[in-house]
């Protein structure tokens, strides 16, 4: 075989892992034109969406938004293959405000499995990944199952939760990253081996029901929003029919079958049987019973696997507890009285990389050319997982190009506040976005991606020439917009009939529209009519926000200019080597451990006082002045 | 690499111990320190020259003297910083040195973080880090003295004093929070009201805590007391006639450049100043010169500590116009001209002409400034922490006016993690993470 062996090398970016991470970093090194080569367990099951199958969400829906501005290919796939777009938060504020769609889960997986296979410069692989290769404490590559050596001079490790993978329901368990299909075995000894510390997570998912089973005409209906908000700018309407999800509840008898069952020893996650810590927001439903007691109904999804499945993923069922504690709850749940299940539902451990050990660009400190992104790192989510892949993907490339790697400020970009949180403060439950996270939310909106995003993107060059002049055109509207309103005035009395409508105060005397629009009073259509004109809805609802939203953005920046000295001031190797002295001994052995890339991160960390930044800052003045 | 880490504005410091001494000294260092200087120092004689020790008086925004003390400036590269800069030995009283603090921040300095100043010598060249190091033990030393003598118990108390108001922050944020990450959870809609009710107490609890800091300001320049009605209340009778009754006149200031009139007197142990106004009515019925007497009058009435409120009682309607105007002390005046019908218990009956109700107004508007303060407790706040309190109240008046209006929840979370964040500087905290642990504890979330 051509290209195998020892001292061949095989690919210039090796990815280990065909997941929604896996796959937007062998796509974003492959297109940045980096010879890519992924390997993954199961050809057929890239992109597979093993938990529920829809995209976005708060803060999720805001990755995904700016994963398609620099570049990425989930939100375009996302937007062919949803049957069912929703925008959650209407009325909460434009910050929080989110897209999210329900998937036909096998039409997203071809889509993105037909993508993948058809990348020019990216070649896919099926092999089971035992070993690390490492040559000088650097990464060389990968060993398979079968003993063959793939070299690489970057390598990404997208491994999600196959690391060491065992599945939980009721008494039973066995190892496999995902029901049926076995887990990366070998590869935890391996990282170990190298020194990297691993901790255990866990998750779970629903059982899939038979929705031939299922009364669904008994039950509420939710409509997807007209028309259906995109994630990506190059996406029209969708193509699918859309669809309708369902819902329903549980009932005091649910939680009477899961709570026996729990008091009788079945349930794994109550008698000891799972170890690894699981996420709090996305509870099973007997944690949800057993700590929640007071609470008598959980409101329940039943959301459609696809236009051609008749199985129904039953949101905020997530459970590993017997199978037959599980039909015999379901049956208690209304419209599911006859139900059949397709699938049991299971809980997963799995071991992570502490993400601590991770530089900003993703990539281990201890095993420089090694990359690893999503759920290895601590992560759940596909979106989080997916924007991991692309940045790892995008610094593997600059790295072997020696370039820096790309590091998203926290006000510029969730993705900022994602990479930042892992690397600084770790975790030790499964992470997901939430837009509590970031505390400059309101600068980081979906509507304002392009704003935030579109230089970095423009000067990576990721991004389709197509997609970005998409982006930049509309942020040249609004430009635009915005100098058309501060220049058309309004006379009184044209202004004042319309103002009547709405009890706004009468004008005196004429006044810019744009003076008009900062009105709360005054909202698009108004505006139109102030105007005479119809101009574009997105342009003005984005002038609309940044108009109203004006106090506390420019409040927001000025609380941000002091950060920003923080952030720009860069933190040398030689820092980390020799310590200044006068720190404590806690604070010195974070930094080392930590190595924060700029003074701003290491202020982040817990536990680093201003007086151990200010010896920092001192010292790193030092180092420049005696740099030659 | 260019690094002009914190060199962007000017700060200043107290840069002797926060406690009584002969001498206090507060240093201003950064690109606008010439002008502050201009501003607010004033030579005795001549000119002041570089490096040479300058008598003259300090003053304060209103042009008032805060202190007579000597100053040192400092040119931009020369100094002990390397910034322009300048120093004031004043004389070491907390109450002139937080007065000259305060009115630097009101010109635009911002508080220099501990050791900062120390840090932009190291950062522009003057000393090597050695020598940093040395002053940084100096400044400990000092600093732990000062910690001393202020009490250990102080400090825990006003980390108690904040606790109450921080944790209605939480409380609010988790309630917030969890509505905007969760949109598709079952958790109905926010207890707006009791939510309301938790941060107006959070709220008072603060401007408590910022009245104590006050205290000193109030030693020093007294209470303002605005005699505040319409024309012909008898505003300047009852002034002349507290005055008189006093006779404590410090000085007699008539408004040549302001039509207002201030009278300092001693009342019930405090220094007040007791401002006389002019009178006020419906602006459409007067000239321009009357219509700037009167925002001027309203001008006062928003700075000062206690409004006294003057109605003549032969007035028509004379009780309902005094509550519509409002105030801290109520007052129908000229009651000799003929009592009011009817009483009401929180209104005072004066006659200055008569010697009538002078008393018992005096000991109503004493009531109302409060006592002068214990003057262990004027130390309670230092300036950085006025400020913080201060920025955290800010933002706690603006969250509840957001909520208030039915803001969008994210305006609201904004402004009470920005309130939170004034907290956190002050007491060295991390709100992020505490506020998910709200959430979670207290709602079934996920699905």
């Amino acid at each position: 075989m051509p290209g195998t062996g020892i001292g061949s090398r095989l690919a210039e970016v090796l990815v280990v892992g065909g997941g929604h991470a896996g796959c937007e970093a062998a796509l974003a090194a492959a297109r940045l034109g980096k010879d890519t080569l992924l390997v993954t367990g199961a050809l057929d099951r890239i992109a597979a969406m093993s938990c529920n199958p829809a995209i976005g969400g708060v803060g999720k829906g805001h990755l995904v938004k700016e994963l398609d501005a620099l570049g990425g290919e989930m939100a375009r796939a996302a937007d062919d293959t949803g049957i069912h777009f929703r925008i959650l938060n209407e009325s909460r504020g434009p910050a929080v405000r989110a897209t999210r769609c329900q998937s036909d889960l096998e039409r997203y997986r071809a889509e993105m499995a037909r993508v993948v296979q058809g990348a020019p410069g990216l070649r896919v692989r099926q092999d089971d990944v035992v070993a690390l290769l490492v040559v000088d404490g650097r990464i060389g590559g990968v060993r398979t199952a079968g003993g063959e050596e793939l070299r690489a001079r970057r390598v990404v490790l997208t491994t999600g939760t196959f690391l060491g993978g065992v599945l939980h329901r009721g008494a039973e368990r066995w190892p496999g990253g995902r029901t049926g299909e076995s887990p990366a075995a070998g590869l935890s000894t391996s990282l170990a081996a190298h020194g990297v510390l691993l901790g255990r997570l866990k998750t779970g998912t629903c059982p899939r029901l038979d929705a031939r089973t299922v009364d669904v005409a008994s039950l509420p209906e939710q409509r997807p929003d007209e028309p259906a908000p995109r994630f990506s700018v190059d996406s029209g309407p969708p193509p699918l029919p859309q669809v309708s999800c369902r819902l329903t509840r549980t009932t005091a008898r649910t939680h009477g079958v899961i709570r026996a069952a729990a008091n009788d020893g079945r349930a794994p996650l109550f008698n000891g049987q799972i170890g690894g810590r699981g996420p709090r927001y996305c509870p099973s439903i007997e944690d949800k019973v057993v700590r929640f007691a007071d609470k008598d109904s959980h409101l329940i999804f039943l959301e459609p696997h696809g236009l051609d499945s008749h199985e129904l993923y039953p949101n905020g069922l997530s459970t590993s507890l017997p199978v037959d504690v599980q039909l015999a709850f379901l049956r208690t749940i209304p419209g599911l009285e006859h139900v059949e299940v397709t699938r049991w539902g299971y809980a997963v451990e799995y071991d992570y990389v502490l993400p601590t050990q991770l530089s900003a660009a993703l990539e281990l400190r201890a095993l420089p050319g090694l990359f690893c992104a999503g759920q290895i790192n601590g992560t759940t989510g596909y979106e989080e997982a997916a924007v991991q892949g692309l940045l790892a993907g995008i610094n593997a490339v600059r790295s072997l190009d020696g370039l820096d790697p790309i590091v998203l400020r926290r006000d510029q970009a969730y993705a900022g506040v994602l990479v930042d949180d892992l690397v600084l403060l770790g975790t030790e439950e499964p992470y997901r976005m939430f837009t509590s996270r970031a505390e400059h939310r309101l600068l980081l909106r979906e509507d304002n991606v392009g704003a935030r995003l579109l230089e970095l993107s423009d000067s990576l060059g990721l991004a389709s020439a197509t997609r970005r002049a998409r982006m930049r055109g509309f942020e040249d509207a609004v430009r635009a917009r915005l100098r058309e309103l501060t220049e058309t005035r309004v006379e009184p009395s044209v202004a004042n009939v319309l103002l009547q409508r709405v009890d706004g105060t009468p004008l005196k005397e004429a006044t810019t529209l744009l003076q008009l629009f900062r009105r709360p009073e005054v909202d698009v259509p108004l505006l139109w009519e102030l105007h005479g004109t119809i101009g574009d809805i997105r342009v003005d609802e984005r002038v609309k926000v940044e108009l109203s939203y004006q106090g506390y953005i420019e409040r927001a920046h000025r609380d941000l200019a002091r950060d920003r000295a923080l952030d720009d001031a860069l933190l040398p190797d030689a820092i980390f080597a020799a310590p200044p002295p006068g720190l404590s001994h806690e604070v010195r052995e974070k930094l080392v451990r930590l190595r924060p890339r700029t003074l701003g991160a290491a202020s982040r960390i817990s536990g680093v006082t201003p007086a151990a930044l200010g010896l920092l800052a001192v010292e790193l003045r030092r180092i420049a002045a005696s740099a030659p | 690499m260019t690094f002009d880490l914190l060199r962007v504005d000017t700060i200043c410091a107290l840069a002797t111990a926060d406690a009584p001494a002969a001498i206090a000294v507060v240093r201003v260092s950064g690109p606008r320190a010439d002008n502050l200087r201009h501003s607010m120092f004033v030579p005795r004689h001549g000119a002041q020259r570089p490096y040479v020790a300058t008598r003259g008086d300090v003053l304060d925004e209103r042009g008032r003297v805060l202190d007579d003390c000597v100053c040192t400036a400092w040119p931009d590269g020369h100094s002990y910083t390397g910034e322009a800069s300048f120093e004031l030995s004043l004389h070491g009283s907390p109450v002139i040195t937080r007065a000259v603090l305060r009115s630097l921040v009101a010109r635009g300095c911002r508080l220099a973080e501990p050791g900062e100043l120390t840090l932009r010598a190291v950062l522009t060249g003057r000393i090597d880090l050695t020598a940093a190091e040395a002053i940084d033990d100096v400044i400990r030393a000092r600093t732990d003295e000062a910690a001393r003598a202020a009490g250990r118990s102080l400090r825990g108390g006003l980390a108690k004093a904040v606790e109450g108001p921080r944790a209605a922050l939480v409380d609010a944020l988790a309630e917030i929070e969890a509505r905007l990450d969760f949109p598709d959870e079952e958790l109905g809609t926010a207890d707006v009201a009791r939510l309301a009710a938790r941060l107006a107490a959070a709220h008072a609890a603060l401007q408590r805590l910022l009245r104590t800091s006050s205290w000193g300001a109030r030693l020093r320049d007294g209470a303002r007391v605005v005699l505040y009605g319409p024309p012909n209340a008898g505003k300047s009778t009852l002034l002349n006639a507290l005055a008189g009754e006093e006779r404590a006149l410090v000085h007699h200031e008539p408004g040549t450049t302001r039509d207002a009139l201030e009278v300092e007197l001693e009342l019930g142990g405090t220094r007040v100043t007791v401002i006389d106004v002019a009178g006020v009515r419906p602006l459409a019925d007067v000239g321009a010169v009357e219509r700037l007497g009167i925002a001027r009058a309203d001008q006062e009435r928003a700075r000062a500590d206690v409004v006294v409120a003057l109605v003549p009682a032969d007035a028509p309607d004379a009780l309902a116009t005094l509550h519509a105007l409002g105030g801290d002390v109520l007052v129908l005046s000229k009651v000799d001209l003929g009592a009011p019908k009817v009483i009401a218990p929180d209104v005072c009956l004066v006659s200055a002409k008569d010697d009538v109700g002078l008393d018992a107004l005096q000991v109503a508007i004493a009531r109302k400034v409060g006592p002068p303060g214990p003057d262990d407790e004027v130390t309670l706040l230092r300036e950085r922490q006025v400020v913080c309190v201060q920025d955290a109240a800010e933002a706690l008046a603006r969250a509840q006016s957001a909520l208030d209006q039915q803001a969008p929840g994210e305006v609201v979370a904004s402004e009470l993690r920005s309130s939170g964040r004034a907290l956190d500087r002050l007491l060295g905290k991390d709100l992020g993470p505490e506020v998910l642990e709200a959430v979670f504890s207290r709602f079934c979330i996920g699905k």
